[in-house]
């Protein structure tokens, strides 16, 4: 399964990969036009920091995931081959349990809906990995295990504010 | 293996998914007393109100059945279980199994008060009440609603969108109080006033006038309001009809951390199921969606013999009203031996409920970005030592 991983070490907190995510998710996908559009392009990626770490934080696509249990219209569904958690803006009908359960508060309001990281389907490859000077953020495969030991990670860094 | 599941909706649902996942020979049976497929119940009101069509409340693909193996036995209703023999009987049928799950949810409370009979008056729990409402509608100009819970609230934007007038009648000071305190409240209430709807606080229906259909509505203080709609949203109770006994289970079936009933081999989720509620520290049914379909996948994984502890439920609620967004989840209202913190930022309302440092509540009003990582330190029990840094907006 690939997933977007970050490493922590190499995260400065400039926020690139926030307006390279908004541009991805915008009408023209060029940051020029994007800033300009209306309704503005929604970012699905937040630059977290805790004293001098950051976080960059997106849909981790969670294993049970507690967006796909809470969604009431059949808009989020787990994808079993991918791995993925998938939106069907289609179906989506913005009720926001899926805001009320994400337990990374990684989904947002998009002009009434819920949005959140695509990995950039329509472009094909995530733009926040692409636009990161630093490398701080890889798209690469992993195994299931090891993902397992990142939630548990992950949850005990937000938790602890 | 022979499974058997009495319910077709989210606990239902989401259990037999999850049996197909961890166990890809077993028989997989789902009984419901409805004529359809799985659909939204929570969307009835967005199919009322013309937000989706028909075909979008059906919340799986066609071939869903068929794909998982499912096999779905329609109008079904059962009738009577044998825990000895393992049997559950319908009015036609009876099923034999190995492991069986309850999630039979809910059904609407009823009123009985004077003319309470009469053609015209309703309440909205399924795809068919939804119909019959919006088909009845459609002569409707002017509808009372009963109750000021999230169903009278979300049938009477339906009915709004409608274009019918709606007048909301509520027992309590505020509406939605089982959910939100009075500040809250009265955010959401003022959001919907503006689009039209009318609030009658403090007051309740004696009786129900009219001839051959509803025409008029009788109030406590004496008015007599115009009302060729009716629709009752006064909270649901168990359906438990089918089980011996039945009265012992009218506040729900008790399970365990297991979700585990006391009858061998039967499990219970969903709106039917009184689970540990992690807010409150005890006991309660939680009707709610998210609920009801982590119980079902919960209690799929006991059913294949692995031991997976349910982590409880939590009263949680989101609702959107026109663009305007409320969260709340776990202690919401109760202040006395709780440290409460309230911030208000014009339409933007946050409260926070603790416990020492332990998070037991919270109401988001306006902007709700991050309500989950709020949920999530409710769950976890951990201690907050600092306001979170994400509500940094307030
Ligand atoms: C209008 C409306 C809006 C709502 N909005 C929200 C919301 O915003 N958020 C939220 O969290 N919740 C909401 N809810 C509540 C939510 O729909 C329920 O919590 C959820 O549907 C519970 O799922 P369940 O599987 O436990 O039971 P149910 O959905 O009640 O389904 C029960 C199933 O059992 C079957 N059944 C029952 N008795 C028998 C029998 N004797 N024989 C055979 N089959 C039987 C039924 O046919 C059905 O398939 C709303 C409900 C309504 C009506």
């Amino acid at each position: 399964m690939r997933e977007i991983l970050v490493d922590l070490e190499k995260c400065l907190g400039c926020k690139t990969c926030e307006l390279a995510c908004a541009t991805a998710h915008s009408k023209e996908k060029n940051f020029f036009a994007a800033i300009f559009e209306e309704p503005k392009p929604v970012r699905r990626i937040f630059v977290e920091a805790d004293g001098s770490t950051n976080f960059p934080l997106t849909c981790r696509h969670c294993e049970d995931a507690p967006c796909v249990t809470a969604c009431m219209s059949g808009a989020l569904t787990k994808d079993e081959l991918t791995g993925e958690v998938v939106l069907n803006s289609q179906r989506c009908i913005g009720c926001f349990m899926c805001v009320m359960v994400c337990p990374f508060g990684v989904i947002v309001e998009n002009q009434r809906k819920a949005a959140k990281c695509d990995r950039c389907a329509e472009i094909g490859y995530p733009q926040c990995v692409l636009a990161c000077p630093t490398k701080a953020l890889s798209f690469i495969e992993v195994p299931v295990y090891a993902k397992k030991e990142r939630k548990k990670y992950l949850t005990n860094f937000l938790v602890k504010e | 293996m022979k499974y058997l599941i009495i319910g077709n909706s989210a606990a239902g649902i989401f259990a037999a998914e999850s049996l197909r996942k961890l166990d890809p020979v077993g028989e997989i049976t789902v009984l419901t007393d409805e004529p359809y497929a799985v659909y939204g119940r929570c969307l009835t009101s967005y199919f009322i109100a013309g937000d989706i069509s028909e075909d979008q409340i059906f919340i799986r693909s066609q071939d869903f059945y068929e794909k998982n193996r499912i096999n779905l036995k329609k109008q079904e209703k059962v009738v009577k279980i044998d825990f000895e023999a393992k049997k559950v009987f319908t009015a036609k049928n009876s099923y034999s199994y190995d492991r069986l799950l309850i999630a039979s949810g809910a059904k609407a409370k009823k009123l009985s008060l004077p003319g309470s009979n009469l053609p015209g008056i309703f309440t909205l729990r399924t795809l068919e009440d939804a119909k019959n409402i919006l088909d009845y509608s459609r002569k409707a100009e002017q509808a009372v609603i009963v109750g000021g819970g999230l169903v009278s609230l979300k049938g009477a934007y339906g009915l709004l969108k409608r274009g019918i007038k709606v007048t909301i009648v509520v027992a309590s000071r505020q509406i939605l109080s089982q959910v939100l305190d009075e500040t809250a409240a009265g955010l959401v209430q003022q959001n919907l006033e503006k689009q039209g709807m009318k609030f009658l606080l403090g007051e309740d229906v004696l009786e129900f006038l009219g001839e051959d259909k509803v025409f008029e509505v009788k109030l406590t203080n004496g008015q007599v309001i115009k009302a060729d709609l009716v629709l009752i949203g006064k909270g649901v109770i168990p359906n438990v009809d089918f089980l011996p006994e039945a009265e012992k289970f009218s506040e729900g079936i008790l399970v365990d951390h297991y979700l585990r009933t006391s009858w061998e081999n039967v499990w219970a989720a969903g709106d039917v199921a009184k689970t540990f509620d992690v807010a409150h520290g005890k006991y309660r049914v939680n009707a709610l969606w998210p609920n009801a379909a982590e119980q079902g996948r919960v209690a799929a994984i006991n059913m294949v013999g692995q031991n997976c502890v349910y982590q409880g439920s939590i009263g949680m609620n989101s609702l959107e009203f026109f663009g305007y967004n409320t969260i709340a989840a776990g202690i919401t209202r109760q202040e006395e031996g709780y440290t409460v913190i309230k911030q208000r930022q014009g339409a933007n309302y946050l409260k926070l409920v603790l416990e020492g440092e332990k998070l037991k509540g919270y109401i988001l009003c306006g902007e709700v970005r991050g309500a989950g990582r709020l949920t999530q330190l409710i769950r976890s029990g951990s201690k907050i030592k600092q306001f979170p840094s994400f509500l940094k907006r307030f």
